[in-house]
């Protein structure tokens, strides 16, 4: 708007100082119009973006007052938005977590690999609020079993690491001691020592 | 009025029989040996001539030129050999006319010009945990070497435990180059999205997708990032970005175990 007023002075040196003014305010106007229309509720895309541009500080409320079904779908069509909402839960975003759980059974092959995997890693930042999940029901008993022993597929071929990362998980999930979380504690464990045994047999045994 | 018929196929989804639906009855029957030399009996059960043209995977009978029109080549059952060389010359090794690297029996080659990924089931595994098969990846368009590995899948995929594994049948894929190593991802499997094949060693890292490995145990893969590397490498090689993904069942007639 400045820069509007002394070239129109230059280009139409007949134009009056009231003029400018009256034009100056009408901009305004159409300006503070424009910034209603942009105040107006964010589209799915839009809340999501937001989301997934600040997933730790964000709250999973960014996407909605209820992260509706028709945000989740919008998401999980774009695989590039699903795999940086994974990523954004492997690095141990509680938002982003509490977001991903409710629908990780509407996943499937890869995806729903990288699902498990991520809230495997999520463990690791906040075991607690991870079994909390499982506890309020928002991830089934298999699901939390799943997420525990599924490790990152960068550890595949490398047995001993494989068995320090499931080892380390044993002992956070150990260190719970919330009554409340109590029978995932159990289940939890139990898997994790089922994952060390079957480690422990496939390095042992005979192969093709 | 329209008579319906069931189409019957191998373990390649090579056609073999048609049986009127209502009656059983054989309207078609297709008994070639593996190259396919031998013309299928058009009537077998009386009912009066039957023409069905699909053959090999990919393949469509011409009854003008007797041969097979596989998209970018002919393919001549007489012989059992493509009649054309393969559009890049000698680049595709030393027989630039074989079909499915004269293999038949346990490869197909849809396309005639792609890379090949056949996976050929054996079985379940003994706890009935997976399905182990075999895989072997090959390109029509390079002269690098074939890969033959291991696979397997998780018999119990889906996140509820309780899906079967994926259909037998054939596949285009593309790479997912969003993972370290890439991963190849089939398209369009009935019931399934984002089967992958990629590296791990254990079923529970499988939930709907294949692992390889250059060696395998019971329900264990060995030498996973190896063996898809492997893979990768011979794509990369092809530069086509056209692959199959052949998911092959065991077959009935004394094949693949």
């Amino acid at each position: 708007m400045i820069l509007i007023g002394p070239y129109r002075i230059e280009i139409f040196g007949q134009i009056t100082k009231n003029t400018i003014l009256v034009l100056v305010f009408a901009i305004c106007l159409v300006s503070e119009s424009h910034g209603n229309a942009t105040a107006s509720p964010l589209s799915c895309k839009q809340r999501t973006e937001r989301f997934l541009h600040d997933p730790v500080g964000a709250s999973v409320e960014a996407l909605g007052a209820r992260p509706d079904e028709d945000c989740w779908l919008a998401l999980m069509r774009s695989e590039d938005s699903l795999q940086s909402l994974i990523a954004a839960v492997a690095k141990g975003s509680i938002p982003a977590a509490r977001y991903l759980a409710p629908h990780i059974r509407e996943l499937d092959g890869g995806d729903l690999e990288d699902a498990d995997v991520a809230l495997g890693l999520f463990s690791m930042y906040d075991m607690q609020e991870f079994m909390h999940l499982a506890l309020s029901g928002v991830i089934t008993e298999d699901e939390f079993k799943s997420a525990l022993v599924m490790l990152p597929l960068t550890l595949s071929d490398m047995p001993e690491a494989q068995l320090a990362e499931l080892r380390k998980r044993r002992e956070n999930i150990e260190r719970i001691s919330d009554p409340a979380l109590g029978k995932y504690r159990g289940l939890g464990v139990a898997a994790i020592d089922s994952s060390i045994e079957e480690t422990k047999r496939a390095m042992s045994a005979p192969q093709r | 009025m329209s008579v319906p018929y069931y189409v019957h196929s191998d373990h390649l989804n090579t056609p073999r029989k048609i049986p009127q639906a209502s009656t059983g009855t054989l309207a078609w029957r297709y008994d070639a040996d593996p190259f396919g030399t031998a013309a299928p009996n058009q009537n077998p059960g009386g009912l009066g001539t039957f023409t069905y043209n699909l053959r090999f995977p990919g393949q469509y009978y011409q009854a003008e030129t007797g041969l097979n029109q596989n998209w970018n080549r002919d393919y001549d059952p007489l012989t059992g050999k493509y009649i054309e060389s393969d559009p890049i010359g000698l680049r595709s090794g030393i027989n630039t006319y074989t079909y499915a690297l004269g293999n038949p029996l346990t490869d197909v080659d849809p396309r005639g010009l792609d890379v090949i990924i056949n996976i050929s089931r054996q079985g379940y595994s003994m706890s009935g945990g997976t399905v182990a098969s075999t895989i072997t990846v090959y390109s029509t368009f390079s002269p690098i070497a074939p890969f033959s590995g291991f696979s397997m899948e998780n018999a119990n995929a889906g996140d509820c435990g309780c899906k079967p594994p994926i259909p037998a049948g054939s596949y285009p894929a593309f790479i997912r180059g969003d993972h370290t190593p890439n991963r190849i991802e089939l398209i369009g499997v009935p019931g399934y999205s984002n089967v992958q094949i990629h590296n791990g060693n254990y079923p529970r890292n499988f939930k709907g997708c294949f692992g390889v490995g250059n060696s395998a145990g019971p329900d264990f893969l060995g030498n996973s990032v190896p063996a898809l590397n492997s893979i990768l490498g011979i794509i990369n090689a092809d530069g086509t970005g056209n692959i199959t993904v052949n998911v092959i069942d065991p077959s009935p007639f004394g094949g693949a175990q």
